[in-house]
């Protein structure tokens, strides 16, 4: 991510989250949320939402301030900044839906110590103009909702066997004789989940390396 | 950090900041966080409070047939004036009292608290129904208190007739084992989650004891109210 | 640890030659295994002999293709995930569907075992961590239960055995055939619970009587029940100084002095000590999954603290838990703690003085 040396593109520095370096399934960043959230698909949608605004707001607006905060005391800037835009999700989320509010619990406000925002408050948008600052914040919030739908599908699925739960346009997708596997729904599931989705990325990326290295090689 | 970062802030060099400046900075940060917030607080408050009056509403309606409008009111309890008891009592469009809507809590669930509403017809002296607004039991097992048909027919309806007294129930709510069941007050259990239906039993046991006596002796003044 | 031929190994004495090879021993677990699962077939009938030839099967599955994907020889061979697969499969009620005993083998072998490296790795028990996953991904299907010496069992299986991969088990229907079973036999009652959930579960505590529990045509998972033969068994390994004796003995003596404890206080409202050491999985659990070899602590002293603890958690769990049973939870946190056990228990190196802190 040195983004001024080596200078990748736009494209490189929005699209870098998505999957390169994913904070969830890369950086291992907020894995809090992630175990806690996603046993259904709309909460990884609404928690996914969520963090990405914020991750945008205070990006924008860390950016534009980055010239003024006296670098003592950036950290506690950066943590208001943050926790002004939490605490308006927290506002918002229940004029939409309350059921909404009830399932994600304490885990809106938990958004402030969310490592990945402040992660790219200190590494990029303090850095960078708002431009890249923005293109940053969507790509790491984006990749962050794709890792929780990841997780999200899995458990949803197999914890009650269908897609988009606690919605009008809830799907079944094994019929009425479903047995749905509770674990997946309760917090085990969520580090069984999170654990194999590494198992596989991680595999996949060390075949792919080593790979690399015998093309090289030869 | 995974992320490694190699360039150096682009801020000017700071070493010699003052304290005045950053007290300056924070205060500044904060005060624009604080007009925005109270900003957005008013913006949402209104309609935060009629989703969650739209909610209490709509749960009290489903519960008494036949009605269309709801009064919240408060009475001091029978046996210790300091508690206060939330009714809501429901009405059809031409404001003919119809029944009321009581809560009901317990702490003792598989996962906490266990927080529902109830429906109740003071004349015809039944529970209409139940409706779990607060579950925190293992998805599958225990929160199968909001969806087991057969446990949900235990209240639909259930006789809860007054004793003699007027201040308990005649036949105290009391759970069985699954097919055990059908005697005056009894609640069948669901087979594999005791602990939770125990709970939705305990939380209605007494909520029954202490808010049927309530009710009927402030009928009068429920029935009135809605003209 | 292997039978392959051994290089010269030079070291310092003491030298003393173990004749014992892990195979070996593993082998001799099997044979022990092998009375309980006949009597398991013979109380529950086809259903149990399917049901734990399925886990034994899809364990040796599960290990042969792990070791393929990791690229290493199949430890098929030593006997290990034979073992492991018979003991989930014993551990689980009669009437599991296979699929969920095929899935709980899956989780077991590859997750606790393989993926931690294979034998001599796994800091948990296989068997029981499979039988976790199942006890809390499908509650209801592993506490539902099935009587004892029900007539027709050899010529019919259970309804719920063969439910499709994915579906629900009908319970209604195994009630149903239940039913019909015991009718048949001349019996009209049957409460469908363990002797276990029956003292926990009603309403006046019901205690099931010693010589039913000890011989076990009692209700239970498929090899807990008969108690005699799992004791039979466990003397057999520990006279061929094939295990070690302290892990069941510690269990069942804190076990039975706690339970002696609460029984004394309130004889009407806890169970007699025998009582807790005769229900449920504890006899079971002492002998043949606790006594894992790798998952528990390697001192002496640190072993009896094992045994003391997963005996006493198993009864804290039996009186205040929210489940009937807690044996197996109580072994997996004895599992969890026992490298703790080994280190809090070095022996001190001999001369060494220790030194005072500060």
């Amino acid at each position: 991510m040195s983004v001024e040396k080596k200078g990748p593109s736009s494209w490189d520095v929005l699209f870098a989250g998505f999957w390169r370096e994913n904070p969830v399934f890369v950086m291992l960043l907020g894995a809090c949320p992630t175990l806690a959230v996603t046993n259904n698909v709309i909460n990884c949608f609404a928690m996914g939402i969520s963090v990405l605004f914020v991750l945008v707001m205070s990006g924008i607006l860390i950016s534009l301030l980055r010239n003024f905060i006296p670098k003592q005391v950036r950290i506690a800037s950066f943590i208001v900044v943050i926790a002004t835009f939490v605490t308006i999700v927290d506002y918002v989320i229940p004029t939409i839906s309350l059921d909404l509010y009830d399932s994600l619990g304490a885990f809106i406000q938990l958004i402030v110590v969310n490592c990945i925002i402040l992660g790219r408050a200190e590494a990029c948008a303090s850095r960078n103009g708002v431009g890249r600052a923005i293109l940053d914040a969507i790509g790491m919030g984006v990749g962050f909702t794709i890792a929780l739908l990841c997780l999200g599908v899995v458990r949803e699925v197999l914890g009650n066997g269908t897609l988009l739960m606690n919605t009008p346009y809830e799907i079944s997708l094994f019929g009425a004789n479903f047995e749905p596997w509770s674990i997946m729904i309760l917090p085990p599931g969520g580090f069984f989940v999170l654990g194999m989705e590494l198992l596989v990325i991680n595999w996949f990326r060390k075949r792919k390396e080593a790979r690399a290295l015998a093309t090289a090689k030869a | 950090m995974s992320v490694s970062e190699t360039t150096t802030p682009t801020s000017p060099p700071q070493d010699t900041v003052s304290n005045w400046s950053m007290l300056r900075t924070l205060g500044a940060i904060s005060f624009v966080s604080g007009i925005l917030l109270s900003l957005v607080y008013q913006v949402t408050f209104d309609k935060i409070a009629a989703n969650n009056e739209e909610r209490i509403r709509n749960t009290v309606l489903e519960l008494v047939p036949g009605s269309v409008t709801q009064k919240e009111f408060t009475f001091p309890s029978l046996s210790n004036p300091e508690l206060m008891h939330t009714v809501y009592a429901a009405y059809d469009e031409s404001g003919v009292f119809q029944g009321v809507a009581l809560e009901a809590v317990d702490l003792g669930g598989y996962g906490g608290e266990i927080r529902l509403l109830y429906g109740y017809l003071p004349d015809e002296q039944q529970v209409t129904g139940t409706k779990v607004l607060l579950c925190k039991e293992t998805p599958g097992l225990g929160d199968k208190i909001k969806t087991d048909e057969a446990f949900r027919k235990n209240f639909e309806p259930l006789q809860v007739p007054l004793n003699d007294m007027r201040e308990g129930l005649l036949y105290p709510l009391k759970m069985v084992k699954p097919g055990a069941g059908g005697g005056p007050g009894q609640i069948e259990a669901i087979s594999g989650a005791t602990i939770s239906s125990q709970s939705v039993v305990n939380a209605m046991k007494q909520s029954t004891e202490a808010l049927l006596p309530l009710v009927q002796a402030h009928l009068q003044e429920l029935k009135e109210q809605g003209k | 640890m292997s039978t392959e031929a051994r290089p010269l190994i030079i070291g310092s004495s003491p030298h003393i030659r173990v004749r014992q090879s892990v195979p070996d021993i593993m082998f001799h677990v099997c044979l022990a295994l092998v009375p309980v699962v006949v009597f398991s077939v013979w109380t529950f009938g086809i259903s149990a002999l399917l049901l734990i030839m399925t886990t034994v099967i899809a364990c040796v599955a599960t290990e042969h293709v792990s070791c393929r994907i990791a690229g290493k020889a199949t430890t098929i061979g030593d006997w290990s995930v034979t073992v492991t697969g018979l003991i989930l499969g014993l551990t689980l009620p009669p009437a599991t569907p296979l699929w969920m005993a095929v899935l709980g083998s899956i989780f077991g072998v590859a997750i606790t075992k393989s993926l931690f490296g294979g034998l001599g790795y796994n800091c948990f028990n296989p068997a029981l961590v499979g039988r976790a996953f199942l006890q809390i991904a499908f509650p209801i299907t592993l506490t539902t239960w099935t009587p004892p010496n029900l007539v027709g069992r050899f010529a019919s299986v259970l309804p719920s055995t063969l439910t499709m991969p994915f579906m629900r088990s009908d319970g209604e229907a195994l009630q149903a055939y239940v039913q019909r079973a015991l009718e048949a036999g001349g019996v009209d009652g049957w409460s469908g619970a363990t002797p276990l959930s029956l003292w926990k579960f009603s309403e006046t505590p019901q205690f099931e009587e010693l010589p039913r529990l000890f011989m076990g045509s009692i209700a239970g998972s498929a090899g807990e029940t008969a108690t005699w033969l799992i004791i039979l068994g466990g003397a057999y390994l520990i006279v061929r100084n094939m295990m070690n004796w302290r892990i069941p003995v510690g269990m069942l003596l804190s076990a039975f002095l706690l339970s002696g404890a609460f029984w004394l206080s309130d004889k009407s409202a806890y169970p007699s000590p025998m009582f807790m050491l005769f229900s449920g999985g504890l006899m079971f659990g002492a002998v043949f999954m606790a006594s894992d070899m790798v998952a528990s602590p390697m001192t002496t002293s640190g072993v009896w603290i094992y045994g003391f603890f997963i005996g006493i958690v198993t009864v804290v769990i039996r009186i205040f838990g929210a489940l009937p049973e807690g044996v197996m939870f109580a072994i997996l946190l004895g599992n969890a703690v026992s490298p703790l056990i080994t280190s809090a228990t070095q022996p001190r190196t001999y001369g060494l003085v220790r030194q005072k802190n500060g």
